[in-house]
C-alpha cells in the first residue's frame, strides 16, 4: 500500500472526461486517475472507425476510455493521416510495425437500410502480424454506447484473459435535499435512469443474480422496509412498480439476493437485537439465520450460495463474520482494527471486500479468504459501501470530495482510480454493481 | 291465630305422648280428631276470603306494587345516569385539565423535559450518565401521564456502514426505551425507530456535527 500511496506522488496521471448525459437530468461527469505501477500495460492503438458522422469517434474514443480506465491498458496517440483504410486482408503489418504500434484495433459502421447500424471491429496483434479478433453487430443507433462497450469487452478480453464489465450497469443512490431517488446507470456513468424516487431515504441497492431486480431499503411508517424494484436490465430502466417484502414487524433491511435469485436474506430487528432472516419470496415464509443478542446485519451471499458474510458487533464492536446458510459455526473473518463492515464476496469467493476503520478514518481494504491477508485500497477519509465488479477486478464505493457524495472506483490491484461526480447539488451514494449482461 | 292454636295442639300432644308411654288407641283417635277438626276451620277460613272482595284488593295492591317497583327502577336509573353524567362530566373536566397539563409540563423550555434529544459516543448505545435526569424526568413523565406516547429515533453520524449504523440507531432508541420501561413507563406507550445515519441533524463532518448527528430523539406524540 505504501509503494502505491508513492506511486501517486511519482506517477499520476489524471485524465478528465467530462461527460454530459444526453438524457439531459442527471448530467455526471466522471474523472479519471490512473495511478501508474512498476507492472507493465498493455499498450493499445484505438483507430477512429470508418464512416460517416460524429459516431466515427465516439466509437474509438468509448473504447479507449473503457480500457485506459482499467489501468491494465496504455492507450497510445495516433497521427491522423494514418491510413486504415485497408482492413483486415491487406493490412500492411510492416507499417504499423513501424509506428510502433503493437496492438491495433480498427472499426467501420454502416446504417443499414432497417434503421439500424451495423459496426465492425478488428483487433489486430502487430507484432504478430494476425488478427485477433474481428466482430461484427447490428443493433439500434441508440445502443451505439453499448456496441462500442461490446468491443471493448472482447477486446479487453482477448488482452487480459478476463471478462469486461463495460456493458455492465451500477445502480446508486442520490440524495437531494428532500429527495432521495434510485438510480440506475452505465458503468461509465452513462445513461442514468431514476428507478424509484421518495422523500424518504433510500439505501442498499442490491442487483438480483440475473439483474432483472433491484432489492433496496426505504422507509414504511417510518421504519425501514426492503422495497424490491422490477428492472430492464439491458435498457437500465424500471419495468414495473416496487414492491415492499414482508414486511416484518420491527426494522427490515440489508437485503441479500440468494444466487438462485429465490430468497432474500436481510436483518430483521426485534427488541435490541437484530438478527439475519432467509425470506423465501414465493411465499414470504422466513427462516432464521443467526440469533444473537446483538446487531447482525449486512448478509451477503458466497457465490456458490453456501456461505453468507455478515456483520456482527457482538465483541462489543462490529467485525465480519461467516456462517453457512444451513446452520453451522459462526466464524469471526476480521481481526486487524476495530472495525470491519459491509463485507461482500468477490466473483469467485476468493477474496472479500470490506470497509475498516483504523481510528482516524474509514477506508475499502479486501481480504484474502486464503491467507486472511487485508490490504487497504483507498484513501478517504469515509469510504464506504464498497461493491465488487462482477469480474472481481475492480471496486466501486462510495466517498466524499468537499463534502460531497461521489462515487469512486479503485482496481482491485490498486492501479487505477476513477472518480465519479453528480451533477452539482446531487449526492451520490450506495453503489452496487450489475452482473454481466446475457447476450 | 291458626299456628298459635296448632303449636298449642302440638303441644299438647307432645305432652300427652310424653306423659304416658303407654299410648291408647283411644289417645291417638283423639288427638287426630282433634287435628282433622283444626284443619277444617283453617280451610273454611281460606274459601272465605278467596271468594269475597279482598282478592282484587290484593290484585291492586300488586299491580300497585308493580308500578311502584317500576318507578322505583326508572328513578334508580335516571339517578344511575345522573351520577355517571355527572362523573363523566367531571372526568372530562379532569381530563381536559389534564391534557392541559400535559401541554403545560412539554412546553416548558427551562425543564429536563424541554430536553428532547440525548447524544452518544461513537459506535456506542451507552446512555451516558449526563443524560440520566433527562431520561429520569421523561420516565417520570411518562408514568405520571400513562396516555402519552412517545417515539424514540435513533441516530448515528455519518461514519461507517449505513446498515450498521441502521442497527445502532435501532439499538439506541431499543435501550433508551428499556430505561424509560425501568423508570415506570409502559412500553405500550413508547415506538421506537432508526433513520441510522440517513437523517443528520447537522450536515457537517467535524467533530461537533458529528457529536450533534449521534442521538436519540424522544418525539411526543398527539
Amino acid at each position: 500500500m505504501f509503494s502505491i500511496f508513492r506511486m501517486i506522488k511519482g506517477f499520476a496521471g489524471i485524465i478528465v472526461f467530462v461527460i454530459f448525459s444526453s438524457h439531459g437530468f442527471v448530467s455526471a461527469q466522471v474523472e479519471i486517475e490512473i495511478i501508474a505501477d512498476e507492472g507493465a500495460k498493455i499498450p493499445i492503438t484505438v483507430i477512429p472507425f470508418q464512416g460517416e458522422g460524429d459516431q466515427a469517434k465516439l466509437f474509438s474514443e468509448i473504447i479507449s476510455s473503457d480500457l485506459a480506465k482499467t489501468g491494465i491498458f496504455e492507450v497510445q496517440g495516433f497521427d491522423k493521416t494514418w491510413s486504415h483504410s485497408k482492413l483486415a486482408a491487406d493490412a500492411d503489418y510492416t507499417d504499423w510495425a513501424s509506428r510502433e504500434v503493437q496492438n491495433l484495433v480498427i472499426g467501420n459502421f454502416v446504417k443499414l437500410d432497417d434503421g439500424r447500424f451495423q459496426a465492425a471491429f478488428w483487433l489486430y496483434d502487430i507484432p504478430g502480424q494476425a488478427m485477433s479478433v474481428g466482430y461484427q453487430i447490428k443493433d439500434d443507433p441508440k445502443q451505439i454506447r453499448q456496441m462500442a462497450h461490446q468491443f471493448a469487452d472482447l477486446i479487453y478480453e482477448k488482452l487480459t484473459g478476463d471478462r469486461g464489465v463495460f456493458r455492465t450497469k451500477i445502480a446508486y443512490v442520490v440524495r437531494k435535499k428532500d429527495r432521495s431517488s434510485l438510480v440506475i446507470a452505465d458503468s461509465d456513468g452513462h445513461n442514468p435512469n431514476e428507478i424509484f424516487v421518495s422523500k424518504e431515504p433510500i439505501l442498499s441497492p442490491r442487483w438480483s443474480p440475473n439483474g432483472s431486480r433491484i432489492a433496496f431499503v426505504s422507509f414504511l411508517n417510518r421504519k425501514a422496509a426492503v422495497y424490491i424494484a422490477p428492472v430492464n436490465y439491458k435498457k437500465g430502466r424500471a419495468n414495473g412498480q416496487s414492491v415492499v417484502v414482508g414486511p416484518f414487524s420491527g426494522s427490515n433491511s440489508a437485503p441479500a439476493w440468494s444466487p438462485d435469485g429465490q430468497s432474500i436474506a436481510m436483518a430483521i430487528s426485534e427488541g435490541g437485537k437484530s438478527n439475519i432472516f432467509m425470506v423465501s419470496l414465493r411465499d414470504q415464509t422466513r427462516v432464521q439465520i443467526t440469533n444473537h443478542r446483538s446487531i447482525n446485519t449486512e448478509p451477503n451471499f458466497s457465490s456458490d450460495g453456501k456461505n453468507l458474510l455478515f456483520t456482527s458487533d457482538r465483541t462489543g464492536r462490529p467485525q465480519v463474520y461467516q456462517v453457512p446458510v444451513n446452520g453451522g459455526t459462526e466464524v469471526r473473518q476480521t481481526y486487524t482494527g476495530r472495525y470491519n463492515a459491509s463485507a461482500h464476496y468477490s466473483h469467485d469467493d476468493s477474496f472479500i471486500a470490506l470497509i475498516h476503520y483504523d481510528e482516524r478514518k474509514f477506508n475499502v481494504g479486501v481480504q484474502d479468504m486464503k491467507s486472511g491477508v487485508l490490504q487497504i485500497l483507498t484513501d478517504g477519509s469515509r469510504d464506504q459501501s464498497p461493491s465488487i465488479a462482477p469480474n472481481g477486478k475492480v471496486i466501486v464505493y462510495a466517498s466524499e470530495a468537499k463534502g460531497r457524495g461521489i462515487l469512486r472506483f479503485v482496481a482491485k490491484n490498486g492501479r487505477a482510480k476513477l472518480r465519479y461526480v453528480g451533477p452539482r447539488g446531487d449526492d451520490l451514494r450506495e453503489p452496487s454493481w450489475g452482473p454481466f449482461i446475457k447476450d | 291465630m291458626t299456628m298459635k292454636f296448632f303449636l298449642v295442639a302440638g303441644l299438647v300432644a307432645a305432652l300427652a305422648g310424653c306423659a304416658s308411654k303407654t299410648k291408647t288407641n283411644a289417645d291417638i283417635e283423639q288427638r287426630d280428631l282433634f287435628d282433622q277438626s283444626d284443619r277444617r276451620s283453617f280451610e273454611q277460613t281460606a274459601e272465605l276470603t278467596d271468594g269475597l272482595e279482598p282478592a282484587s284488593e290484593t290484585d291492586l295492591r300488586a299491580q300497585q306494587e308493580e308500578l311502584k317497583q317500576e318507578f322505583e327502577r326508572e328513578e334508580q336509573r335516571l339517578l344511575e345516569e345522573r351520577t355517571k353524567f355527572d362523573e363523566q362530566n367531571s372526568s372530562n373536566q379532569d381530563e381536559l385539565q389534564r391534557q392541559a397539563e400535559i401541554k403545560r409540563e412539554l412546553s416548558k423550555n427551562d425543564s429536563l423535559l424541554a430536553q428532547r434529544s440525548i447524544f452518544y459516543d461513537f459506535d456506542s448505545s451507552v446512555i451516558k450518565a449526563e443524560f440520566q435526569p433527562v431520561i429520569e424526568a421523561h420516565g417520570d413523565f411518562l408514568k405520571k401521564y400513562p396516555s402519552v406516547t412517545i417515539r424514540i429515533e435513533g441516530n448515528c453520524d455519518d461514519r461507517g456502514s449505513r446498515e450498521y449504523n441502521l442497527a445502532l440507531g435501532q439499538n439506541r432508541a431499543e435501550q433508551l426505551k428499556q430505561a424509560l420501561v425501568l423508570l415506570g413507563a409502559r412500553a405500550e406507550q413508547i415506538d421506537v425507530a432508526s433513520y441510522g445515519a440517513e437523517r443528520p441533524l447537522i450536515f457537517g463532518v467535524d467533530d461537533a456535527s458529528r457529536s450533534q448527528n449521534r442521538r436519540s430523539d424522544l418525539v411526543y406524540l398527539d
